[in-house]
């Protein structure tokens, strides 16, 4: 079984915990316990046919005071840009991180969510940026852990795109 | 291009000239490097020595040879199971019963070893540690006499954290190992950021591999655990272990590190996240699982000895008790053979219990009471242990009863039947039951017919049996023999009238006799009395013709001769309390008329009669009487016998001894 190593990047308190625990277990808990350092989980995942386990290190969120460490990066085959729907500065953290990732020469697949969209009457974005990045090619989902809206989705898309390069790297 | 053409063939010439030889030779080499049947054969015949020689400089052989023989191995077993199962076939066998019997002798060290702790001071108090920590002694028992033990191994890929293989021990719980492999990687990653950036950051790329190496986590230390981690370019080696590893340790990982990253270096650098490839380092991971305990005692433990010897020592004494046991059952059916009757029919053993059957006459002492007062049920008393070597509930009776035909229980039933007096001895002899003693009459009448029921007896003699009597208490007088037969008493001889009244009533009121015959008892008193009537008869008073009365009668000698005689009589006869009568009898001389001779006759008995009267006789006791009859008259009498015949006799009538009561 091919197993791959995924990362999910963004700001503090943007959800990205929840959406593992909704992706991993089923589950969603209002609580919010920051991450420290890094949270490791794995789940299985069939696309085509073919069986892939993803291994989630779910990342400490990205603020003032603490960067995401690069060694957690290392050798990972996808990353999560996760945003906070209603706090555009999360927005802008992620397009930082993905820099960052671009920079470290990873030209990996990966997909933006914006979570929260069970909030989304109370959505703070630059609405023109997202539509720029769509135009550009990103893959943007909107999602919620809450009432598990494109969670399953986002990691499907992740698991099909790693396919895809797999198929290319052969 | 002649001139060239000439130049070529020029520098072929010298060529020639100078190298010929060797062209040949190199032609020749040529041909044999492009014959691959030549090379074959060169292969072929240095192949053993060079793999010979490559096994004894290091493993690289063996291990690149590993993947090959492995599919191969697979690829025939795939082909044909048979042939790979024929070729294991001899090897199974020996294989198999090797593998149990190192774990027979695997489990007896560790029966040893807990047996050593169990027993020991040491024992005890790893016992109160288990207790105390909530652990099972075999755990406190290992985690006290192991020094460490690799449990887990974890290969890294150390770019992504992706586990590439696992190895653990059997008995290991298996955690998810993906999980921990990866939160390893952070771990280290966290660690060696966090303490080692600003020394990477003045190294140059590459020293950054040795770096890694030497400022990287390479120990984590969880209360009795440790990981022990080992760096290499693409992968890392992570082992979890269990007490105090040694330095040798690190340098098993290292080697193993070495060697994987030798083997699959590509393999590692092309890692997409499918380690199925990484199958093929079990093995290699394997040989990281090392272990070491404290040294083991191999000897026997002493608590193995003390129960091996309590054991046998068990096994004698119970052989002894049991010996023992047998010879007493022995003795004892030795003795209720040779006891009188009782008859053994059968003996048998019956789960611990022994059966004895047989026949016992109700006489014989009961086998119970055998036993009991036999001393096979008594205790033995073996230093401070008492115990029963034959108790009364192992043996169980089975006696039908049957009467015994031998002398002595014959003689024991005869008693018991006839109820003997203490007086009386009862033997059996022959068939012969002797009853000899004194025994009362009644008992001695019943004794025929009781001993008619009895068996075994042919004959009965009571020839010395006798009644008991008490003859002495009649006082018999010398002249008088007693004789008692059968509840009858003769007496015989002679006593006075006196002790002859009161015989029969004093010998009637004695036991045992039923009987007086006095037949043969004289009386010396009624004797007396006939000699007294005797003496009277023959007295006669004569008278002269015709004369009635006698002159001087008072001092005739015959008469008053006769009056003592007759008092004498009278006197005997009232002693006897015998009535008499006496007749005084008169007579006359034929000569006359009947009527005159009857009247001389009478007149002469009556005159007597008053005589005797007025000499002091009881006058009813006389009776006077003419013997006077009118018989024919005998012609030849002369004066002597006509002088005969005027008298008077005396005749005396003594009624019979019946009459006396």
């Amino acid at each position: 079984m091919i197993r791959k190593k995924v990362c999910l990047l963004g700001s503090f308190s943007v959800g990205k915990t929840s959406l593992v625990q909704r992706f991993v277990k089923g589950v969603f808990n209002e609580k919010y316990l920051t991450t420290l350092g890094v949270k490791i989980d794995k789940k299985k995942i069939t696309i085509n046919e073919i069986e892939m386990e993803f291994v989630i290190w779910d990342l400490a969120g990205e603020d003032d005071f603490m960067t995401v460490r690069q060694s957690y990066l290392r050798g990972t085959s996808a990353y999560l840009l996760v945003v906070d729907g209603t706090r555009n500065e999360t927005l802008e953290t992620a397009l930082l991180l993905h820099q960052r990732m671009q920079k470290e020469n990873k030209f990996l697949p990966f997909v933006l969510l914006i979570n929260k969209s069970d909030l989304k009457a109370q959505w703070d974005l630059n609405v023109q940026k997202i539509k720029e990045l769509k135009e550009s090619g990103w893959n943007i989902l909107e999602t919620s852990a809450k009432d598990n809206e494109g969670v399953e989705e986002s990691f499907q898309i992740l698991a099909m795109a790693l396919l895809e390069n797999r198929v290319q790297n052969e | 291009m002649s001139n060239y053409d000439n130049k070529e063939t020029d520098i072929d010439l010298l060529r020639n000239l100078l190298l010929g030889e060797e062209k040949n030779k190199i032609e020749v080499l040529e041909q044999h490097f492009d014959d691959p049947e030549k090379r074959i054969q060169d292969v072929s015949s240095v192949l053993p020595q060079a793999v010979k020689l490559s096994i004894c400089q290091d493993d690289k052989l063996n291990n690149e040879l590993i993947p090959v023989v492995e599919d191969a191995i697979k690829a025939s077993v795939k082909r044909d199971i048979h042939v790979f199962a024929d070729a294991l076939y001899p090897v199974m066998g020996p294989a198999i019963r090797k593998s149990i019997s190192e774990t027979f002798k695997h489990m007896i060290q560790s029966m040893n070893k807990v047996l050593e702790h169990s027993f020991s001071w040491r024992g005890i108090k790893w016992r109160f540690e288990a207790w105390k920590m909530g652990k099972s002694f075999a755990e406190v028992v290992l985690l006290h006499s192991l020094i460490y033990q690799v449990e887990q191994v974890f290969l890294i890929h150390k770019e992504t954290g992706l586990l590439l293989h696992h190895t653990s021990l059997a008995e290991i719980v298996q955690q998810d190992t993906d999980l921990i492999s990866s939160m390893l990687t952070a771990i280290q990653d966290f660690v060696h950021d966090s303490f080692n950036d600003s020394l990477n950051e003045k190294d140059d790329k590459t020293k950054k591999t040795k770096n890694d190496s030497e400022h990287s986590l390479n120990q984590i230390s969880l209360g009795e655990f440790s990981i022990w981690i080992e760096q290499g370019p693409d992968a890392v080696i992570a082992v979890v272990v269990k007490g105090t590893a040694p330095k040798k340790l690190r340098q098993k990982l290292i080697l193993t590190l070495e060697n994987i990253h030798h083997q699959h270096a590509k393999a590692m650098q092309n890692f997409s996240g499918d380690d199925t490839e990484f199958s093929i380092v079990d093995e290699q991971l394997q040989g990281c699982l090392l272990s070491q305990f404290q040294p083991e005692n191999n000897k026997i433990s002493w608590a193995i000895w003390g129960i091996l010897f309590g054991g046998i020592l068990g096994v004698i004494f119970w052989l002894f008790i049991y010996f023992q046991e047998v010879q007493h059952w022995q003795k004892y059916v030795q003795i209720i053979q040779s006891e009188p009757g009782l008859v053994i029919t059968d003996i048998s053993e019956d789960t611990g219990q022994y059966v004895i059957q047989g026949l016992r006459d109700p006489l014989a002492r009961e086998p119970e009471k055998i036993l009991t007062e036999s001393s096979l049920t008594q205790p033995v008393i073996l230093g401070p242990l008492t115990f029963n070597i034959l108790t009364q509930e192992q043996i169980v009776h089975r006696f039908e009863p049957y009467q015994s035909l031998t002398e002595g229980f014959i003689e024991k039933r005869a008693v018991q039947l006839l109820k003997a007096p203490d007086t009386v001895e009862i033997s059996v002899k022959n068939g012969v039951l002797r009853v000899s003693g004194q025994s009362s009459l009644r008992w001695k009448r019943q004794l025929k017919s009781q001993t008619a029921y009895l068996p075994g007896l042919n004959q009965l003699d009571i020839g010395q049996l006798e009644v008991a009597v008490d003859l002495p208490r009649l006082n018999a007088p010398e002249e008088v023999r007693l004789h008692y037969d059968d509840g009858l008493l003769n007496v015989s001889g002679s006593a006075p009238d006196s002790w002859i009244q009161s015989i029969e009533t004093n010998a009637l009121s004695m036991t045992n006799v039923e009987k007086v015959n006095l037949d043969k008892l004289v009386n010396l008193d009624k004797v007396h009395l006939k000699q007294l009537e005797r003496d009277l008869e023959t007295e006669s008073i004569f008278y002269e013709v015709g004369k009635t009365l006698i002159a001087n009668i008072s001092s005739d000698e015959t008469i008053i001769r006769i009056i003592s005689k007759i008092k004498s009589l009278i006197k005997q006869s009232e002693q006897l309390s015998i009535p008499i009568k006496i007749i005084v009898q008169g007579f006359s001389d034929p000569v006359g008329p009947y009527n005159v001779r009857l009247n001389i006759s009478y007149l002469r008995a009556e005159n007597i009669r008053q005589f005797l009267i007025d000499n002091d006789i009881d006058g009813s006791l006389l009776d006077a009487q003419s013997m006077i009859n009118n018989n024919k008259i005998y012609a030849d009498l002369n004066e002597y016998n006509m002088s005969l015949k005027r008298r008077v006799s005396f005749s005396v009538d003594i009624q019979n001894d019946e009459k006396r009561n």
